[in-house]
């Protein structure tokens, strides 16, 4: 696996390689007397060599060389890797400069980082032709984390997908690096302080993993625009019961073919169906039956009354009375919204991305009647 | 080897010699100046780089710029006109060679001289040994002047960083006795543990900090970096030895803070809160390179803003310091470095800004906290904090 770096103007391909005992250098693939160490004051572990081992990237527009942490997964409480930003392999003045178990990642990341950077990952322009030694943060942005996750870890229920995991990542301050310039990101998540970071996957009944992703990019570089930041957030509120309502109608349907001749029945169910027309019921029937996470709103509560009181709305006491007269609000009375609550609309958009990877992560199309879930399949185009 | 031409650089106080010198005769001169200056920067290795081309053009005995040298022995009060003096001096003092300019260039013959002994080409071998170059010397003992003449050449050429032209320059330094103060080598496998000793590399850091009125590193230079760092230096009295002002300073500072809180360290009961301090001890505390860049940019913006006249001030100052709290002080600064390890960005560069703030504040005697450690301490913080967060 080979990267390509600028030397001398030209552009060569370099292919990283650890036959010096003691550093890592990146070689010239056609001139192996072309080279440039990679510096590091860190003293690296190579135990792990030859173990399996994925490398994300990420970005982090206010990481610091000290936010290193443990990667666990929620569900078995098993470690699987850890981030590392760049800035500190760069330093060894932070907590984890002499811990074995940072030092061995280290080492896979930056063996890893410049092996398979992946087409179009935003990187800095660096020319290696007059420098003996080159710094990771030479070449990636100095936001830059990587997320090096062991695969050897990944049994059982213990499963790992970037995509999947973005809502997680994001509600600790992590993005997906792409191709953009990781400085058109600005947004205010509470990078984990006890050195874990417990993630989460989507539930596979969200089914459109990439949108939410999207979404959650769009929300990153909206440039703490309170409004904006809202609108994508609660874009992924639609999405789910945009989901809710599907499997609902589904499920009115076939109740409506049981009923056979039973008018009753199908009065019973066809009155349903009204029901769930109605956005809040499926936002009521998202956070009390899909996600079951009435108990964990607390926080976003709090948050959407104190708007609502600054609105002069009344407070509410479920997430549907108190989230979604903010949204109408929002979508349908900006023109009023006073400038001086936009602090606040931001604290519920913070409270809203704390909530969504177990919002996320508990979805679950579930039988009204029986509480069982049901594997929910996705809907053919046009199909809705 | 033959002097032709001396022209005095008043500039810089000193003079530039022309020299006529065969390639052969260089090669003798220059390789113990290599092999002995570990600080000279490394070549440029590619087989597809303009030196490749340089070296089949020696074969073919082209004429090559001047190489630019400076001998940093002193020099005995020399003559414009008595060149054979210069030619003497610089033969019995080649040890102390320096290259301002052309290290690259003189990799490039002795490569190829090299090339040509392992092919047994002879005759080409003969051609290019005896074929010339030209070659400047500077003699004086002004470094800071020669500092300045090292920049000015480099200038829009593939630069060295300025730390690293300083360590080439003050490299001699190294086996010196400066009042007691002792320059150690990362690279001899020893540790400056002792009050008077020092890692050569930090202590140059410090001293480019002071030059810069930057406690920020700089590693990579450019062109821009290297013209601010000219607009600078050229407004120094050059006259003086800075870099040995720089030090004893620095080192009084030590001297009289080690006098007077040699055994204090950190209790028990603090490190069960913070295990991992910036440092136990005094000097554990100010003998790294955050501290020494903190000084030097420190001191340095004093004297820009005329707060203080020079580093003689700095050290009478500093002789008369009194530590009247000494534990609550080293409490107070591990605990504010310890925040700035937990809320900043970049550990190291928060580290270098808060020291620069610590000395502006414990040396500016129109500051509230002049001469005070634990209120200079506390009011970095303060600073820091105001701007940066």
């Amino acid at each position: 696996m080979s990267i390509t770096l600028k030397f001398n103007g030209v552009d060569t391909s370099f292919r990283v390689s650890t036959d010096q005992p003691h550093r890592l250098e990146l070689v010239a693939s056609e001139s192996p007397e072309v080279s440039v160490c990679l510096e590091t004051p860190l003293i690296l572990d190579r135990a792990f060599e030859g173990k399996a081992f994925d490398i994300h990237y990420l970005t982090n527009p206010n990481i610091r060389e000290n936010d290193a942490a443990q990667v666990i997964c929620a569900k078995t409480g098993l470690r699987i890797g850890w981030i590392i930003p760049a800035l500190s392999l760069v330093s060894d003045l932070h907590d984890f400069a002499t811990n074995q178990h940072f030092l061995k990642y280290a080492y896979i990341a930056m063996r890893d980082a410049f092996k398979a950077i992946p087409r179009g990952l935003f990187t800095l322009d660096v020319d290696v032709g007059s420098q003996d030694c080159l710094r990771i943060t030479d070449l990636f942005h100095e936001s830059t984390a990587f997320l090096v996750v062991s695969t050897e870890q990944l049994v059982g229920e213990c499963e790992f997908d970037l995509i999947r995991a973005a809502p997680s990542l994001i509600a600790s301050g992590y993005l997906p690096l792409g191709v953009e310039n990781p400085d058109r990101y600005s947004f205010c998540s509470p990078i984990c302080s006890d050195g874990k970071l417990k993630f989460e996957l989507s539930a596979p009944a969200v089914l459109d993993h990439e949108l939410v992703l999207s979404l959650l990019s769009s929300f990153a570089s909206s440039h703490r625009d309170a409004v904006l930041q809202f609108f994508y957030l609660y874009q992924i509120i639609e999405l789910l019961i945009e989901r809710v309502f599907s499997y609902e109608q589904k499920q009115l349907a076939q109740e409506v073919l049981d009923a056979g001749d039973d008018s009753s029945k199908i009065k019973a169910a066809l009155e349903k169906v009204s029901e769930t027309v109605s956005e809040k019921k499926r936002i009521q029937l998202l956070v009390d039956r899909y996600s079951k996470i009435e108990s964990e709103l607390g926080g976003l509560r709090a948050a959407c009354n104190n708007l609502l009181d600054q609105l002069g709305m009344e407070s509410g006491s479920t997430l549907v009375k108190c989230l979604y007269p903010i949204r109408n609000f929002v979508f349908h009375r900006y023109r009023s919204f006073p400038p001086s609550s936009l602090p606040a609309l931001g604290q519920v958009s913070v409270e809203l991305v704390s909530v969504l990877p177990k919002m996320l992560g508990r979805f679950e199309a579930v039988e009204a009647k029986t509480g069982v879930g049901v594997h929910y399949h996705a809907p053919k185009q046009g199909s809705e | 080897m033959k002097a032709v031409s001396c022209l005095p650089d008043a500039r810089i106080d000193a003079f530039n010699v022309l020299f006529e010198i065969t390639i052969g005769e260089y090669e003798e001169m220059i390789s113990g100046v290599l092999e002995s200056n570990v600080f000279q920067r490394k070549r440029v290795r590619s087989s597809k780089t303009v030196y490749s081309l340089l070296r089949n053009d020696l074969k073919k005995q082209c004429v090559i710029p001047p190489v630019v040298l400076a001998l940093t022995s002193n020099a005995d009060d020399f003559e414009e006109s008595n060149l054979a003096g210069f030619q003497k001096f610089l033969s019995e003092n080649q040890a102390s060679l320096v290259i301002l300019d052309g290290l690259q260039r003189t990799y490039t013959i002795l490569d190829l001289l090299q090339e040509l002994r392992d092919d047994n080409d002879e005759e080409t071998l003969r051609e290019v040994s005896s074929s010339k170059i030209r070659m400047e010397v500077y003699f004086g003992i002004n470094r800071l002047g020669i500092l300045y003449r090292m920049l000015t050449l480099n200038t829009g050429q593939t630069p060295m960083s300025l730390r690293q032209q300083i360590e080439i320059l003050y490299l001699d330094y190294l086996e010196t006795d400066l009042d007691g103060v002792e320059l150690i080598r990362e690279s001899e496998g020893r540790v400056a543990s002792g009050l008077d000793q020092y890692n050569f590399k930090d202590i140059v850091e410090g001293f480019n900090a002071y030059l810069d009125r930057d406690e920020l590193p700089i590693d990579k230079a450019d062109i821009l970096e290297n013209i601010n760092s000219l607009e600078k230096l050229s407004k120094e009295n050059q006259s003086t030895e800075l870099f040995e002002k720089y030090l004893e300073a620095f080192s009084a500072f030590v001297r009289r803070v080690h006098s007077q809180a040699s055994t204090v360290v950190l209790s028990d009961d603090y490190l069960e809160g913070n295990s991992s301090p910036f440092g136990k001890s005094f000097m554990q505390v100010f003998k790294k390179p955050q501290a020494m860049s903190g000084f030097g940019a420190a001191v340095g913006k004093l004297i820009d803003f005329e707060i203080v006249s020079d580093f003689q001030q700095v050290i009478d100052a500093v002789g008369v310091l009194d530590l009247s709290a000494p534990e609550e002080f080293l409490e107070e600064i591990n605990t504010s470095l310890d925040w700035l390890k937990n809320n900043t960005k970049k550990i190291g560069n928060a580290q270098r800004s808060y020291f620069s703030f610590f000395f502006r504040d414990l040396l500016n005697p129109e500051g509230d906290a002049y001469l005070d450690m634990l209120g200079s301490s506390k009011s970095a913080l303060r600073k820091y904090q105001g701007q940066n967060m």
